[in-house]
């Protein structure tokens, strides 16, 4: 446990009784914060607790409106995101600032280049990049284009880009929200490597786990205000989530009552290339299959093909003992199939439209008369839904963007659950929701299935496939690698033994 | 109302405006109804003993015209006796007043509106007629009113915009899925080609009335195709929108020239102007349809699943397809949409000049864009509304039409048009961006805003107006509008024409039509709305000028044509005078000196200009002396160069290649006989081609100097002006004038250029 070595020592960073409001919303509520260097602070609270606010505060995204900001004892005011750069700050959000069509090293090198008289340093920016990755024991080639890495690989660009950048201070938002557990271990050992090196690094996270496993001291905030910060060995898993919700919680998930009834879908040797070969399996009413594996397994893929967003190059599907010919995603709708994807922004919502449009979206065709629109039932349906979900709107009108994670994920649920139908697919239900939401959605599955509904639940994080499924199939490599009938039977270990070989 | 507001912002820029330009126009106008007939009445029959010989004077001017006319028997039923009435133009009064010299008859008062006391012969009365010097005049008291309010101007505004606004529809809705369609302005041109041609196919002008349905619906439907074919590219094969109607837009514009072979059709039925220029209970078809497809659309737009799948469509296309939107449908529907529109909008716009002509519709796609973003429509795709789309086509009309009236120079008006499109999109975004989470301005922003605005445009708007009241003492305004004002023959005619109006006391507003008779068609309903007291129109169109000359002798303004020639029938009927170089005699002469250069033998080539009578005149002329003296030259080819140099040179070196042998070249004007000289030079046949041009340019004198061109026929443009604007004095006068005044061209050979010192100096 690295104690600031010296207390007379100014921290690296001291953020005192910071303040920010939105229109109607008080963001951070005078919020103070201290980093050491060599330390990891761990900040975690639901979504809209302020956690993206502040860091944007931090990264001269957002102006403070009261408050004082110390780097290393010198009162500073980051008015840019530049301005953050060159005083040491590099701040890794949740969607990357690389550009796809860049290669790794003109990514590093962006808006810095090295140059020789007019032209590029190409030699030297490699040089660069060379020793960065040895540093962080990176093995990747600098050429290699953005878009053709993975997202952890792009992560660690990332985090070289900010080393390059001689940063002190390294902030971290939900890095591991898309890793695998192997790729989260190797982003850990950097981590552990970069505290060595007396760099700071502030880590968002609603993976509890993780906390535990890498972070020094742990700080919830929770409506803008600061609830605690304590040393991490100081506090359970238990004490962190009820200080995240404001309450006490007796479980992460709901107690499964229903009872999978008999076969109503049914997969066969469903292929699509490298990506999907021969998946066959069948799916019960009132029943929760759970899709395990890693990031890229071919999970996602083979319920888009179910879905009919994608083209499948063989195989047949069953619903109800008929066969189905879907071709494309209205056609799926129509046989009574839906899709949750796991990309909510880009795929499950149009952020820039509101809530009612997003809801209505799928389910036009019921509220369709000759000509027009009944929007009248349309709005009473989703005022019926948004109360039943707990939709947290100012209004059917409000743009679904200013919405958080977990409201956003209930309207694609609501637009969904309007269409009533007998097989609904989740992928990564609950990624990027904080804890209280997620307990929530895992009530509505949960209700959906003693309603008589087949679900497919792919997820990624173990504890909620064990914890939510009846029973789990475990993908690698685009094929079904094995199938698990009783979860209370099995342990985590288990099942990414099945995933990882 | 206050949502509307808040959903069009942009309603404010367009009040604005209004607000602007009503206080520019700002004007002392005669009344000329009951009251004003009443109180003039009463002031005659105050002063004037019941024998006195008055006479009503009315210009042809509705509301002059009723005035006169109510008048004398206004004046009857309080007993005076001698009342005479006198309708028309300043001749018809002019020989009224000499009927009344010849019975030896006195003449006390003159009561008129006041357009006629402008009239010369009015206002000087007694240097025509001294024994009528002591006759007074009664006019009517005048009031203040905006030209720009004014009934017959808000309608001009309207019609101006009609097409681009119907087309911006659907452009509406290409945007709003995130699309662009740059092939609406040529889709014009062939809807409205396509649908003369076949009108002109099945019986031309005696065609029965059902045939203009019939070519109007094969135009649109053509249009609908092309816009679907072009959906298509985009959805199927993810072409960029930009780049796919890019190259609909050249093959659209392209086939309309094919079908036509580059002319202009004027062989249409008579009933074709009915959707363009005809009423129903006195509001015109156009604003009836443009009001109903507005209204349409935005039902679509917003009560429907299909309005709905296109916002959803263009907010994020895979989030809309994964909820069962039907992607292709959609995307081919708004470009269906918006070929069918902007086949209506050609439909419109033939209707309108009552012609179908290729060059249609130029650069109307860059006006339809902006009119759609500046209504608040995003490029970026899934937001918009088809109201903030008309109220972003009235504001690129009411710009316009506004500069128009204050006779803003073409060419400011452009500059100023682009820098209010772009400050109407900025004001926009400001405004949008305080009301977002990430700033910390106060709510309450815009309506300071708005107020700060509105003074600011108050007071811009009332120190112009005091300036502008300052300058014009003039007794009244001439408006002009020829082709190109760029082009240096007609700056000199607008400098002269300026010079010799201000020596008569009027103000000449001079507008370029910029080769565009649409164009050209709506400054003379602007010069119309204002009472311009008189017209020099030198047509960009000879035919489908038609509909600007009715409007502007309906307002019972008198229009002079000058340099080309009206030539449908109807319209050159209402003219008062044409003033021109003699370009038949002028296309004699050339083909003189072609005949003497070649030795009268081989084969030569024209570069001709058909879209301009002046052109056709000239060729005529050219191949009429060389049938009469028998010549040898034979015409193996005759080709538009467009009048201007690139095209003279290519045109002129394709010529080149197909017919190597020639012998002579005659271009119809001096830029494209200089762009053909450059082709000649090139396939270096200076010895064997000889080349007259025609005009006697600054810079064709300069080649005759240098012998690049043996001839080029010289027009006295100064001598036209000035000849215009006598012939309007002469009008003022009550001079009979004839209906041709035609200027002779003489030759202009090399012995000539070397005498002429005015060869470097003169300056146009």
């Amino acid at each position: 446990m690295p104690e600031p070595t010296n207390p007379a020592e100014p921290p690296l960073l001291e953020i005192r009784s910071i303040s920010k409001a939105f229109p109607g919303v008080r963001a951070l509520d005078n919020v103070s914060l201290r980093l050491e260097a060599g330390e990891v602070l761990a900040l975690v609270g639901e979504n809209g607790a302020g956690k993206s606010t502040l860091i944007k505060v931090l990264g001269g995204a957002h102006r403070a409106d009261a408050g004082e900001l110390f780097l290393q004892g010198r009162q500073v005011s980051i008015d840019s995101p530049s301005l953050a750069q060159a005083l040491g700050v590099s701040i890794i959000y949740q969607e990357f600032n690389l550009i796809p069509d860049l290669n790794v090293r003109d990514n590093i090198y962006l808006g810095r280049e090295r140059k020789k008289e007019w032209f590029l340093d190409e030699k030297r920016e490699a040089e660069g990049v060379g020793n960065l990755f040895d540093r962080l024991g990176l093995k990747l080639d600098p050429e290699t284009l953005c878009r053709d890495l993975t997202i952890a690989e792009q992560q660690l660009v990332e985090i070289a880009k900010a080393l390059s950048l001689d940063a002190k201070i390294l902030v971290m938002d939900e890095p591991s929200a898309t890793l695998t557990r192997q790729e989260v271990d190797r982003l850990f050992s950097i981590m552990r490597d970069l505290k060595e090196e007396g760099i700071g690094i502030i880590y968002i996270s609603h993976r509890l786990e993780e906390v535990f496993e890498i972070a020094d001291r742990v700080m919830v905030l929770r409506d803008g205000r600061r609830v605690v910060t304590k040393p991490v060995p100081k506090v359970n898993r238990r004490r962190l989530i009820e200080w995240m919700v404001g309450r006490s919680l007796e479980s992460e998930f709901p107690p499964r009552q229903s009872q999978p009834g008999k076969e109503c879908f049914r997969v066969e040797n469903l292929s699509r290339g490298e990506v999907v070969r021969d998946v066959s399996f069948t799916l019960r009413s009132g029943e929760i299959l759970g899709f395990a594996g890693l990031v890229g397994a071919g999970r996602t893929e083979t319920v888009r093909l179910i879905f009919g967003a994608d083209r499948k190059d063989g195989g047949t599907v069953f619903l109800g003992g008929e066969e189905l010919d879907i071709e494309n995603p209205r056609q799926a709708i129509a046989s009574g199939i839906c899709l949750l994807t796991e990309d909510r922004k880009n795929q499950g919502l149009v952020l820039i439209h509101s809530v009612l449009e997003n809801f209505g979206l799928p389910n036009l065709r019921e509220y369709s008369g000759p000509v027009f629109l009944d929007e009248k039932r349309e709005s009473e349906q989703f005022s019926r839904l948004a109360q039943d979900l707990k939709i947290k709107t100012s209004g059917p009108r409000q743009d679904v963007a200013h919405l958080s994670g977990g409201n956003q994920q209930k309207v694609v649920l609501a637009k969904w659950l309007a269409r009533n139908s007998d097989i609904i697919i989740f992928d990564e239900p609950t990624r990027g929701i904080d804890v209280g939401a997620k307990f929530e959605i895992y009530q509505l599955m949960e209700s959906l299935a003693k309603a008589g509904k087949g679900i497919i639940m792919i997820s990624s994080e173990l504890p909620e496939i064990l914890g939510m499924s009846d029973r789990v199939i475990v993908m690698r490599g685009g094929c079904i690698r094995g199938e698990i009938e009783d979860v209370n039977e099995t342990s985590q270990e288990e099942v990414m033994h099945l995933a990882v070989e | 109302m206050n949502k509307l507001l808040d959903n069009y912002g942009i309603f404010w820029a367009l009040i604005g405006l209004c607000v602007f330009f009503s206080l520019l126009t700002l004007k002392e106008q005669t009344p000329s109804g009951d009251a004003a007939v009443r109180e003039v009445a009463e002031v005659i029959e105050n002063q004037y003993p019941k024998n006195a010989v008055i006479v009503a004077v009315g210009a042809r001017n509705q509301g002059s015209a009723d005035f006169a006319e109510a008048l004398a028997p206004a004046l009857e039923t309080r007993g005076f006796t001698e009342v005479l009435t006198s309708i028309g133009s300043p001749q018809d009064f002019r020989k009224l007043v000499e009927e009344l010299k010849k019975d030896g008859k006195s003449l006390q008062v003159i009561a008129a509106t006041e357009d006629v006391l402008k009239w010369t012969v009015v206002r000087s009365l007694g240097d025509y007629y001294p024994e009528y010097a002591g006759a007074r005049f009664v006019a009517p008291e005048s009031y203040l009113w905006p030209d720009f309010l004014k009934r017959s101007n808000l309608l001009a505004i309207v019609d101006r915009i009609v097409v681009i606004a119907i087309i911006a529809i659907g452009m509406t809705m290409v945007i709003i899925t995130g699309g662009i369609d740059l092939s609406v302005g040529s889709l014009i041109a062939l809807s409205a080609v396509i649908a003369t041609v076949l009108m002109k196919a099945m019986g031309g002008l005696e065609a029965p009335a059902w045939v203009i349905p019939i070519g109007f619906l094969a135009g649109i439907l053509c249009c609908g195709l092309v816009g679907g074919f072009g959906g298509f590219l985009v959805h199927r094969y993810r072409v960029a929108p930009f780049i796919t109607t890019l190259g609909v837009m050249m093959m659209a514009r392209g086939l309309a020239f094919m079908i036509t072979g580059g002319f202009s059709i004027y062989q249409v039925p008579q009933g074709l102007t009915w959707l363009g220029q005809g009423r129903t209970l006195a509001v015109p078809n156009t604003v009836i349809l443009l009001l109903a497809l507005f209204l349409a659309a935005h039902i679509f737009m917003s009560r429907t699943r299909y309005g709905r799948y296109i916002y959803a469509v263009g907010g994020n296309e895979e989030a809309a397809r994964l909820s069962g939107v039907p992607i292709r449908f959609v995307l081919i529907l708004v470009y269906v949409v918006s070929g069918l529109a902007a086949g209506l909008g050609g439909c419109i716009q033939a209707s309108q000049l009552n012609t179908g002509t290729p060059n249609l519709g130029v650069m109307y796609e860059l006006y339809v864009i902006a009119a759609v973003v500046v209504g608040g429509t995003s490029l970026s795709g899934g937001k918009g509304r088809i109201f903030g789309t008309l109220i972003g086509a009235f504001i690129i009309s009411v710009l316009q039409n506004g500069m128009n009236l204050m006779g803003v120079e073409s060419y400011t008006q452009q500059v100023i048009l682009g820098g209010v499109i772009l400050a109407a999109v900025l004001v926009d975004k400001l405004r949008g961006r305080s009301f977002g989470a990430a700033s910390s301005a106060s709510p309450s922003a815009f309506p300071r805003w708005g107020w700060v605005t509105a003074a600011v445009v108050l007071s811009l708007a009332a120190s112009v107006y005091f300036i502008q009241r300052e300058r014009s003492a003039a007794v009244g305004k001439i408006g002009m509008t020829c082709m190109d004002l760029t082009n240096p023959f007609f700056k000199l005619i607008a400098n002269t024409m300026e010079a010799e109006a201000a020596k008569y006391g009027y103000e000449l507003v001079a507008l370029s039509g910029e080769m565009d008779a649409a164009k050209q068609n709506n400054q003379l309903a602007d010069f119309a709305a204002q009472g311009y007291d008189a017209i020099f129109l030198n047509p960009t169109d000879s035919q489908a000028v038609r509909e600007g000359v009715i409007n502007a002798w309906e307002a019972g303004i008198p229009v002079f044509s000058f340099d080309v020639q009206v030539t449908d029938e109807r319209a050159n009927a209402l003219l008062v005078s044409h003033i021109g170089s003699d370009n038949y005699q002028g296309g004699r002469l050339a083909a003189e000196t072609m005949m003497a250069a070649t030795g009268d033998s081989g084969d030569i080539a024209v570069l001709s200009f058909p879209e301009a009578s002046s052109c056709i005149f000239r060729v005529a002329g050219f191949r009429d002396y060389l049938k009469e003296n028998n010549s040898r030259l034979r015409i193996v080819t005759e080709l538009s160069a467009k009048g201007n140099r690139s095209e003279g040179f290519s045109v002129a070196t394709d010529i080149l290649q197909a017919h190597p042998d020639i012998v002579g070249l005659f271009a119809i004007n001096d830029p494209s006989a200089l762009g053909a000289h450059a082709a000649i030079v090139k396939a270096n046949k200076q010895e064997q081609v000889k080349l007259v041009g025609f005009d006697a340019s600054p810079a064709g004198k300069q080649a005759v100097f240098e012998k690049k061109l043996l001839d080029t026929p010289q027009q006295f443009p100064a001598k036209m002006a000035v000849g215009t604007v006598e012939a309007f004095a002469k009008y003022l006068a009550g001079e009979a004038l004839p209906k041709d005044i035609f200027i002779p061209c003489e030759h202009y050979y090399f012995e000539d250029s070397v005498k002429d010192e005015s060869r470097i100096r003169e300056q146009w």
